[in-house]
């Protein structure tokens, strides 16, 4: 599968043609990882953003100690085919806001977080469609987020 | 010096699952399984109490009961793999990610075929043991992602092939005895209309032989 079949079936490119497909195809490379390595960590720049082709990555947030008890990594979300991680790469202040840690062998597009930055402000319609793309990447992590909080409160006021 | 047993501790929320690990776990020499968790809060306090020297965690693992019809509640099994693996330094702790789907269907119902443990290396899979981990006892533990993948095993195989093979030539006997039955039934009752249209040949001829005898 080429870079470009790639990006098209993603959410946040599926939006552009093939020639805008091809613009960002350019900046981008195909990278392998184990299972259980960490693909980029809290706080870390976010150089690039990644399109998940094989594998599962889960996204995890970095609790404080708090009274004595250690700090806790806890899954908020699973990347799987065709759904993206790093998002950060686009978004200011371009620092990664969770940890990806590959739960198998994880195959990923690797797109340059600076080099589209470029492409997406030289070029605005594909400025937008990717925003317009990342829009609808956070609505649905914020409905998940949502539903989360709505089930726990609703376990909180059953005990 | 004497082995000791490799002390195990398993936590999935599915029964099924539950019952593939505990299958993986004794088919082993040297290991008992010292407890079960159905959620990640249960699998991390048994850890702490326990201390087993492995423990096996499904990936799908919610941290506690009365969420579970959220998906994002049922991946803790990351997680709690990495508190356990970092409160124990000792210990190995096991992710697993297939625990699902087909796999259960195959390794629970099919005969002959094991489940067995193996980590993921470029295109292969490794087959590792509970006991090779319990090898490497006093040594630092780990947290390993691996794979759960079925294995037709050669023994129980054969012998399901033997009793397969006596079952259907009892059944073709049983066959082949019922042809017979019906093949002699059909012909003893072939041979009565045989005789009987002998017979009403032989009355017709004889009936025709006196007519022309008679005019």
């Amino acid at each position: 599968m080429t870079a470009k079949q790639v990006l098209k079936e993603c959410v946040l490119f599926s939006g552009l043609s093939d020639s805008e497909l091809e613009k960002v195809a350019i900046s981008a490379v195909e990278k392998q990882y184990e299972a259980g390595t960490t693909i980029f960590a809290t706080g870390d720049n976010a150089d690039e953003l990644f399109v998940i082709q094989e594998g599962r990555v889960a996204v995890q947030m970095t609790l404080p100690k708090t009274g004595g008890q250690a700090s806790r990594r806890i899954t908020v979300d699973v990347v799987t085919k065709n759904e993206i991680a790093g998002w950060s790469a686009i978004v200011e202040p371009y620092k990664y806001t969770f940890t990806a840690v590959c739960m198998q062998k994880t195959v990923a597009l690797s797109i340059s977080g600076e080099k589209l930055r470029w492409l997406l402000r030289d070029n605005p319609k594909i400025g937008y469609d990717v925003m317009k793309g990342l829009a609808r990447v956070i609505a649905a992590g914020l409905n998940d987020t949502r539903q989360v909080l709505i089930s726990e409160r609703l376990l909180a006021s059953q005990e | 010096m004497k082995r000791q047993n490799v002390r195990v501790l398993l936590a999935s929320e599915n029964p099924e699952a539950r019952s593939v690990l505990r299958r993986i776990v004794e088919t082993e020499d040297k290991t008992v399984i010292v407890a079960e968790a159905e959620n990640g809060t249960r699998a991390l306090s048994l850890a702490r109490s326990l201390r087993p020297d492995v423990a096996l965690i499904d990936s799908y693992l919610p941290s506690i009961v009365g969420i579970d019809n959220i998906p994002l509640s049922r991946v803790g099994g990351l997680d709690i793999a990495q508190s356990i693996s970092e409160e124990n330094p000792n210990m190995h702790v096991v992710l697993l990610n297939s625990l699902k789907g087909n796999l259960l269907a195959d390794s629970t119902r099919r005969p002959g075929h094991n489940a067995l443990l193996c980590r993921e290396s470029n295109e292969t899979c490794i087959p590792f043991t509970l006991s090779d981990l319990g090898e490497r006892a006093g040594l630092p533990g780990s947290l390993i992602f691996a794979n759960v993948e079925t294995q037709a095993s050669a023994i129980p195989q054969q012998k399901t092939r033997l009793s397969d093979k006596v079952i259907l030539a009892g059944v073709l006997g049983v066959v082949a005895g019922w042809l017979m039955i019906l093949t002699m039934f059909l012909a003893t009752i072939g041979l009565y209309v045989v005789l009987a249209g002998v017979t009403t040949a032989l009355f017709g001829l004889v009936g025709k032989l006196s007519k022309r005898a008679f005019k």
